[in-house]
């Protein structure tokens, strides 16, 4: 049976059982059949803050904002590649140790009670974060710090830090630049690691980021035009740092009310922050995607579905009546 | 390139700096000066800005609530001064204040060999010439609590004895009182290190030599016992009473070194934020801060810093720090009577904010100024904007050198300047050019002997007196020391025996051109114009080099000396040359600046003959003070005096009492007209 049938339709179902059961059957199937027109069986994320230093907290907190709605939304641990060049939560200045929080009610604690952190401090650089994406890691790097992708893994890349027209600094010492990135995914592409991509990066001049793409399925996200700077939301006087920037903090606020069965698309994620909160002007690139984001779900992207395929055809398995030998 | 090696171009370059000269160097001294004054107008400076990412200053909410300590330590302090009188420092109890709070303290004790009297002992210890000074530091720990204690900041104040007029008792109450707020907090990524420290400037001098292993002769101290990382900065805290109506904001430190602005942006951006007026020598900020009084009050400003900052002496405790590229500046709570005053409460906020802004500090600072003139607290003067006015000002130097160094070997002695004979030196110019033409044409032949004897200046002449200067100038560097050495054999005082020493041989040599002149070093014009050269030469130097080193200094020398020396000429006008040239001779500059910030700091006037006495005070204590430093704490003003501005100076000198030999004019102009 359908795996994942949605509440209204279990719903549904319960009170005609006998009246629909003989159309039912079909129904299913259609339903199931519209379940799977994303084409993807499984999520993976890639989040990056390629900024270290106390007073750049703010951008630990995008990152683990994020962390933390895909992990709520179902993307287990060892599907995240969580990169973080620096430790707030640990940083002798926090007076909240072990916390990295979003807002100065500090209601919520994107830290987390298990945080697995695959790349951090110096790790966190452009060789290894091409690597990860394309694959290209040593033979002894372990499974849990690779981007295990196939071409049916829809991937959320989400970066955040210091950036220019066409860059984003990495720690203090160098920087990718947007031709670099294009290259990576493309490459992606060509090693079938991505059904799906979507890029999302906040940042001063953010859309300068993905307009060197030339790779299929994928869309970009920015939180800032050229000659515009990303800016800061508010600043916590408890800790007394500028505590995240203003993109992420709407984007969080609105992946707080979407759950694993939420029907938001990518249309609604679009439109999280607009000018008139973010002073700064967000952009969308959606000319390399082939689906309409209208009707694209979040969960496509930020959750984990567990599809299931449903086959009409009988499996007959072969007994095998061969001895076991022991010796 | 090649201006001066092209001949072509070097002709009508020799011809424009030789008949423009005196225009020209009119010209660039008054727009230099002009510029110079104009920069402390607000739309030539421009607004302070914090360039260290890392300070986020004020982001913090301050909930400093311990002021009650404050009031309670402040107050047994001052009993037990009242008790024990002038006693030494209550080291046992001072250690027990911090050791209480749970820091670790510890004390060095150190003994200091002045080998002149110290400045404050000199009443009771009269005679003895090598003073000893005994005192005990003090200082605590607070240990960051999550960091390796790789780096530290340092709250200090000065001990102050019973004597002196200014009790800081409410400032180690106050120290006290953030040490114990301090401690309740988790986040510290750097030591705190509470220091109290005994006698100014030498027990800070102590520490700081013991903390970082350098060696003084003079200085003999225990070794520090508890140590923490290397300092990356100092706030040095001197209060007059528990209620202040602002904090008077100290920067200039040893030998004029000056804290990274971005630590003054900090220390006026919090005090701002907790609504304490600063200011700077006292001066407020002028409201509204645009127009004519506003620019006079800016102007005062400046010049009161560049006064202080020239003399090269610490004016607090945190002028100590510089030297070892620690960033330090002295807060010191006035009370004055009339304002609207703060207590310890708004006092503890502002220091907590620094410290905790300090804190985040990732590196030491090194993204501002360290080089700047603050017109008033939020307004900055950086280097790049004062230093052309300087350069236009040591031009007038340099282009008067050009001329003379061009003159020589003009035949002419009458234009000692070379503007008004242009004529004859282009006729004669293409004379010297054929070899010194050993033609038989009469005319010719005339031209010759006035070239081989105009055409060279001699350059041997300069080395008796040079080095007769030089000399001068060594015996006047050494002889404080001398003279405190002999005066001990004839029992007059120490005092007395440096001033002697200080000023003795500056009145001596202004004796010198007549034995210079007895001798007959130099006849010549030429050689004169050549003395006169180099001179300057040497002057630019000197001046360029100071300037680099302590810019108020040079700036402050070369607005006076070089339109004086510029103008020197032998001969003419002598009494007006000499009384102008002993005014700007390193002595007379001290008296001049001396009362020039009498001037700008006294208030009332008594009349003239009590204040010339105050202005002698004054500049006698400033001499002593100057060397004193100078031996105790390694300031190099007097030094610098000594060694180069004064030889320098009295090489001008014997320029203006050197006679011309006139009789080879003379010979000269009746060659010519026969």
């Amino acid at each position: 049976m359908a795996a994942h049938s949605t509440r209204n339709w279990a719903g549904l179902a319960f009170l005609g059982f006998l009246f629909v059961s003989v159309a039912a059957v079909s129904n299913v199937e259609d339903q199931v059949g519209g379940f799977f027109k994303s084409g993807h069986t499984n999520n993976w994320a890639v989040l990056v803050c390629t900024s270290r230093f106390w007073f750049n907290y703010r951008h630990i907190a995008n990152t683990l904002s994020v962390y933390r709605s895909v992990k709520r939304l179902g993307i287990p641990d060892s599907q995240i590649i969580l990169m973080l060049a620096d430790d707030m939560a640990c940083n002798p200045r926090n007076p909240r140790p072990a916390t990295v929080f979003n807002n100065a009610n500090q209601h919520i604690n994107v830290y987390g009670d298990d945080v697995e952190v695959d790349y951090r401090g110096y790790e966190v650089t452009v060789e290894n974060f091409i690597r990860v994406l394309t694959g290209r890691l040593p033979p002894s790097t372990p499974r849990s710090k690779r981007l295990l992708t196939d071409d049916r893994s829809n991937v959320l890349v989400y970066m955040t830090g210091h950036g220019g027209e066409g860059f984003l600094k990495f720690q203090d010492a160098e920087e990718i630049s947007n031709v670099e990135l294009a290259d990576a995914f493309q490459q992606m592409w060509q090693k079938n690691r991505y059904h799906e991509l979507l890029f999302m990066i906040d940042t001063c001049q953010a859309v300068s980021m993905y307009h060197k793409f030339y790779s299929p399925n994928v869309i970009g996200i920015g939180s800032a035009q050229v000659g515009e700077d990303s800016l800061s939301h508010h600043v916590d006087p408890s800790i007394g740092v500028y505590i995240i920037d203003r993109y992420t903090y709407y984007l969080l606020e609105f992946l707080e009310t979407v759950r694993p069965d939420s029907k938001k698309t990518l249309a609604d994620l679009f439109r999280v922050c607009p000018k008139r909160v973010c002073v700064s002007t967000p952009g969308v690139r959606t000319d390399l995607f082939t689906r309409d984001p209208g009707s694209v779900l979040i969960t496509d992207f930020f959750g984990s579905v567990r599809n299931v395929e449903i086959t009409t055809e009988t499996v007959t398995l072969q007994r095998n009546d061969t001895p076991q030998t022991c010796r | 390139m090649g201006l001066l090696s092209d001949p072509k171009s070097r002709e009508r370059f020799s011809r424009i700096a030789a008949k423009y000269n005196s225009p020209l160097c009119f010209l660039a001294y008054v727009v230099g000066v002009v510029w110079f004054l104009a920069l402390a107008y607000k739309p030539f400076n421009h607004k302070t800005y914090f360039s260290e990412n890392a300070l986020l200053p004020g982001l913090v909410e301050g909930k400093f609530r311990t002021e009650n300590t404050a009031s309670r330590i402040s107050q047994a302090m001052k009993e037990i001064k009242n008790v024990t009188r002038d006693g030494p420092m209550p080291v046992a109890w001072v250690v027990n204040q911090l050791r209480d709070l749970g820091l670790d303290t510890y004390t060095q004790e150190y003994i200091q060999t002045i080998p002149v009297p110290s400045a404050s002992k000199s009443t009771e210890l009269g005679k003895d010439m090598f003073v000893t000074l005994n005192g005990t530091n003090v200082y605590g720990i607070l240990r960051a609590p999550r960091a390796a204690s790789t780096e530290a900041i340092v709250l200090s104040a000065p001990y102050k004895h019973y004597l002196t007029m200014d009790h800081n008792n409410h400032a180690f109450g106050l120290m006290v009182a953030l040490a114990a707020h301090f401690r309740k907090s988790s986040y510290w990524s750097k030591d705190i290190i509470f220091l109290l420290v005994d006698y100014d400037e030498i027990g800070m001098e102590a520490w700081l030599q013991e903390y970082h292993y350098t060696k003084s002769p003079l200085l003999k101290s225990s070794p520090l016992h508890g140590r923490s990382g290397s300092i990356q900065a100092a706030i040095n805290l001197e209060l007059n009473s528990d209620q202040v109506s602002h904090f008077n904001i100290k920067l200039e430190g040893l030998n004029g070194l000056l804290p990274n602005l971005d630590l003054v942006n900090l220390v006026v951006q919090l005090c701002n934020r907790e609504r304490i007026p600063v200011k700077l020598h006292k001066q407020h900020d002028p409201f509204p801060p645009e127009g004519w009084p506003a620019f006079r009050q800016n102007l005062k400003t400046m010049s009161l810093m560049m006064l202080h900052q020239a003399t090269g002496m610490p004016n607090g405790l945190h002028g100590l720090f510089l030297r070892y590229h620690i960033e330090a500046v002295t807060l010191e709570g006035v009370l004055e009577p009339g304002r609207a005053t703060t207590g310890f409460y708004r006092m503890g906020r502002v220091l907590e904010g620094v410290f905790r802004s300090l804190n985040n500090l990732l590196e030491r600072f090194h993204q501002s100024f360290f080089f700047y003139l603050l017109p008033a607290s939020d307004r900055y003067v950086s280097i790049g904007m004062y230093m052309p006015p300087f350069g236009l000002i040591l031009l007038v130097t340099a282009l008067k050198a050009i001329a003379l160094w061009i003159s020589i070997g003009t035949p002419d002695p009458d234009p000692w300047e070379g503007g008004e004979n242009v004529e004859i030196e282009r006729i004669q110019s293409g004379k010297t050019e054929d070899g010194q033409g050993d033609n038989t044409v009469s005319r010719r032949g005339v031209t010759k002997i006035r070239t081989q004897n105009y055409s060279n200046g001699d350059g041997w002449s300069l080395v008796p007196v040079v080095a007769c200067c030089q000399v001068a100038g060594f015996i006047s560097s050494v002889s404080p020391m001398v003279m405190t050495g002999l005066g001990h054999l004839f029992s007059t005082k120490p005092y007395q025996a440096i001033i002697t020493g200080a000023t003795g041989m500056f009145f001596a040599s202004l004796f010198m051109p007549m034995c210079i002149t007895r001798y007959r070093l130099a006849c010549t014009v030429n050689t004169l114009r050549l003395w006169k050269c180099a001179a300057l030469v040497l002057q630019a130097i000197i001046l360029a080099a100071t300037a680099a080193a302590n810019f108020s200094l040079g700036m402050l020398m070369a607005v006076t000396m070089v339109p004086v020396c510029a103008m020197v000429r032998p001969g003419k006008l002598r009494f007006l040359q000499a009384v102008l040239m002993l005014l700007v001779s390193p002595f007379g500059l001290l008296i001049v600046y001396t009362g020039l910030y009498l001037l700008l700091t006294e208030t009332e006037y008594h009349g003239v003959f009590p204040s010339a006495i105050h202005l002698c005070t004054v500049v006698y204590y400033n001499i002593l003070s100057g060397v004193i430093h100078g031996y105790v704490l390694g300031t190099w003003q007097y030094s610098l005096l000594a060694l180069a501005v004064f030889p320098n100076w009295l090489f001008f000198w014997c320029i203006v009492f050197k006679k011309r030999d006139v009789p080879v004019v003379e010979t000269k102009e009746e060659k010519k007209k026969s």
